[in-house]
């Protein structure tokens, strides 16, 4: 077991790094974060992050899209990126005699992409067919619209924009958008997996250490508040999918952990309560769920369910009683269970170089603490039982937004 | 290199299969049993699913509700599915607590099939059935491989339908259940770091009592269909589209190929359809894909486009299906197989993909093969070995075609 603190590097020109090494693990996993997305849209040009995004590696000054494609490629990296409302992330699984070229591939796009005009097209009209796609899976529209509809603008926003102010994107805002707003400043670096630390902070300042220290620094969070609403959208499908959104406690705050347990005894295990009154025990949904959802200015917790119709009055009303309830009897026996429940989840998944570099990340970005799985496991082990109705008491389930999409409206 | 499996069968014919993985402090584990949608009688289409989710609802020995607190006191992430060739259980624990999950999946594998939980899950199962309508992309290759196969027992719904869901009684899915889910048609697989002995022992006290039965799978090869059919969906947004060419099963030399063919054709990104249709904005998905079942297999196409460009999309997916004839860049394929070789590398530390592997290779009678021996087959894979392929599996015959949005034909 890698018993190590996580090791923490700065450079020069504000780059912060968190690495961990796993002995003999085979790849290394490094994930990029940039300390902007959806919420610095301009309110005429939502989705030009994401459109950002999608076109970072589609140009530089000396390659095109293919040469940049096939040069990950030809690392073998497996990639992925993802725009979010306070961030912009790119990850890659690579193979330890790889990383270096890898991070330098990554050093030249973050610092050259050149976002060709006819790319910004093609990754526009690519956004106005995701936005389509997504109403073809109600399960994710209706937390988009949930967000929308309790966070408003601009953290409830949906990344990829609305039809017209993607249409209404040029590729001169584009570069203006990355030229404003990428600098080392705003750049997180997570790494783990089967390198030392050493070896990765060494590749780490050889393809950034040139880098130069520009622009604003990072923007402060901006805190978050659910509105108390109830919106429903119609549409012809055939369950009626259902999301209750509310506030939580922050990362970094003394009752985090408290807040991990109550969701935990609530969702995410088989004994656990949504699971065993709405499916289990009353077959009211196949999909019930509730999950945490930490942003820089605070915590979420959103619930979703989907079921028939005629069945979603009493599967809300279930689901709700059952968040009330966690604040007044949980029992010994359900947080110690939950507690095994979630180091379970740290000691598996949570230990693959892919988990580490989430958690790792998540932590330096919310509250600037990385911490190691023993760390993790500690904070989960110190919870009391008064801490959980706590928790609740001092982030309450009310305001909360709830938005059902499907046939028909709630009845009450 | 010593092989990391290795195997043990127990007298009543259990079969044990274990994968050592040195560097992780976790295992993997749990059942195969060789049953899945094409074991069932088309009356009872669904049943091997709906069977799977009683196996969670209560044993002699426990309730539904022990069941479960059992399960998260182990703090075991688990899960279960069904498909076409099989059904599988696993938990993935801690190491030093595997021999505990050995004894509650053992347990979950002599359900009792209460009635009282039966009745209440099939309105689960009715609500599962109802999900996968809202969700057209994933329900959309159940409804290809039931239309390239029809007539055939592989030409079943896995989740089965309303009717079929609705009126299977308990005394069906018990008589069932009493043939499958015998000891000489499971398989218990472990991987990761575990102790092999003591899990012998615990497999010996857990399971050494079942009975077998011979079950037997009636394995008739199934016959392909070349066929078209238009599932109009006023509601759905976009045509989703599938078409699929008859290609080798599973355990064939030839799987590889296909597999790198289709990645070579259709990957999410950096392949032929991401630059001729996705990167020319022409649709938000367009995938090329190999399954390979038991007997038989399909190499497939799939496309999520809005309805006014389908003809568009179609042409092109045509054009470059026929272009593979010509011959496949080297450069190009030589990527791909880097991508796959480093997906298996990185997927051989994840003991629970390695046991969704294993146990997919169960399910099709395809020997166990090491990352060596997986990776000199991808290395095999060149331009004149797909050439070959496309002799064998030609991809300008008819497909099977299935479409599903609001077009009324395509």
């Amino acid at each position: 077991m890698h018993s190590l603190e996580p090791q923490r590097h700065t450079l020069k020109n504000g780059i912060e790094v968190v690495a961990e090494s796993m002995p003999g693990a085979q790849s290394v996993v490094v994930a990029f974060r940039f300390g902007f997305g959806a919420r610095d849209d301009p309110a005429d040009r939502l989705g030009l992050a994401c459109i950002a995004e999608e076109t970072l590696l589609k140009g530089t000054p000396n390659r095109d899209a293919r040469s940049i494609y096939d040069a990950f490629d030809s690392l073998g990296a497996r990639r992925g990126s993802a725009t979010a409302v306070e961030f912009t992330e790119f990850q890659a699984q690579i193979l330890p005699r790889h990383f270096p070229e890898g991070l330098r591939l990554y050093a030249e796009v973050f610092r050259g992409a050149s976002f060709p005009d006819q790319q910004v097209a093609v990754a526009k009209t690519l956004a106005l067919e995701e936005l389509k796609r997504l109403e073809d899976n109600p399960t994710h529209q209706v937390l988009y619209m949930t967000y929308q509809a309790g966070l408003g603008d601009p953290m409830g926003r949906n990344p990829l924009g609305e039809a017209p102010t993607i249409a209404a994107i040029g590729p001169a805002d584009v570069r203006e958008f990355w030229r404003r707003f990428c600098s080392p400043q705003r750049l997180l670096i997570s790494m783990a997996g089967g390198l030392g630390t050493e070896a990765m902070f060494r590749a780490v300042d050889e393809a950034f250490g040139s880098w130069e220290r520009s622009g604003p620094p990072p923007r402060d969070p901006l805190p978050i508040s659910v509105a108390d609403r109830t919106v429903h959208h119609t549409k012809q499908s055939e369950q009626a999918h259902i999301c209750l959104l509310f506030s939580a406690a922050p990362r970094g705050h003394a009752l985090y952990y408290p807040t991990q347990l109550a969701v935990a005894v609530l969702s995410g295990s088989g004994s656990s309560r949504l699971f065993t009154e709405v499916r289990e025990k009353r077959g009211l949904a196949y999909s019930v769920s509730a999950s945490y959802r930490a942003r820089r200015g605070g915590g979420l917790i959103a619930l979703y369910a989907g079921t028939t119709a005629d069945r979603a009055d009493e599967t809300l009303s279930v689901c709700r009683r059952e968040v009330g309830r966690v604040a007044e009897d949980v029992t010994q026996a359900e947080l110690d269970r939950a507690k095994t429940v979630l180091k379970g989840q740290l000691f598996t998944t949570g230990d693959l170089p892919e988990g580490r570099v989430g958690s790792m990340m998540d932590g330096l970005f919310i509250d600037g603490r990385p911490r190691s799985i023993q760390q993790l496991a500690a904070g989960i082990d110190g919870v009391t039982l008064d801490l959980i109705p706590a928790s609740l008491e001092a982030f309450p389930p009310s305001p909360s937004t709830i938005v059902t999409l499907g046939p028909r409206p709630l009845e009450a | 290199m010593q092989s990391p499996f290795s195997t043990h069968t127990l007298d009543n014919g259990l079969q044990l299969v274990f994968e050592s993985i040195p560097r992780i402090n976790s295992a993997a584990l749990g059942f195969y049993v060789h049953t899945g949608s094409r074991d069932e009688p088309a009356e009872l289409a669904g049943v091997s699913h709906f069977l799977e989710h009683m196996c969670f609802k209560g044993t002699a020995s426990r309730d539904w509700r022990q069941l479960s607190l059992d399960v998260d006191d182990l703090g075991a992430m688990w899960n279960a599915y069904t498909w076409w060739e099989g059904t599988a259980y696993f938990h993935w624990v801690q190491s030093e607590r595997a021999g505990s999950s050995a004894e509650i999946l053992a347990d979950m594998m002599r359900s009792t099939l209460p009635q009282d939980q039966f009745d209440m899950e099939k309105k689960v199962i009715l609500e599962e059935i109802a999900m996968y309508r809202d969700r057209p992309d994933a329900l959309i290759i159940d409804e290809l491989i039931q239309e390239a196969f029809a007539g055939h027992p592989l030409g079943q719904s896995v989740l089965g339908t309303e009717d079929t869901i609705g009126s299977v009684s308990r005394e069906q899915m018990a008589d069932y259940f009493n043939k499958r889910y015998a000891p000489d048609n499971m398989t218990l697989v472990i991987t990761g770091r575990f102790d092999r002995d003591s899990m012998i022992r615990a497999a010996e006290t857990h399971c050494g009592g079942w009975e077998p039965r011979k079950a037997i799978r009636q394995q008739v090869k199934p016959a392909f269909h070349p066929a078209k059919r238009v599932l109009e969906r006023p509601n759905v947004i976009r045509e989703h589209i599938t078409m699929a060419f008859p290609a080798p099963c599973d355990s064939d030399d030839w799987a590889t190929t296909a597999d790198l063919l289709a990645h070579y054709l259709g990957a999410a990104s950096n392949s032929r359809l991401f630059w001729s249709v996705v990167q020319m904005g022409l649709a938000d998905e367009a995938s090329a894909d190999f399954y390979g079942f038991s007997d038989t297999g399909l190499f497939y196409v799939y496309v999520s486009v809005d309805p006014q460009n389908v003809p568009q999309v179609l042409e092109i997916v045509r054009r470059e299906i026929d272009g593979l004839k010509g011959g496949v860049d080297e450069e190009a394929l030589a990527r791909s197989r880097t991508r796959q070789a480093t997906a298996l590398v990185v997927g051989g530390e994840h003991g629970l993909r390695r046991f969704s592997q294993i146990v997919g290779s169960l399910s099709t009678d395809t020997p166990l093969k090491t990352l060596e021996e997986e990776l000199a087959e991808i290395d095999a894979v060149t331009p004149d070995r797909v050439a070959e392929y496309l002799e064998r599996y030609p991809l300008d015959r008819d497909p099977a075609v299935v479409a599903l949005g609001p077009l009324t034909s395509i």
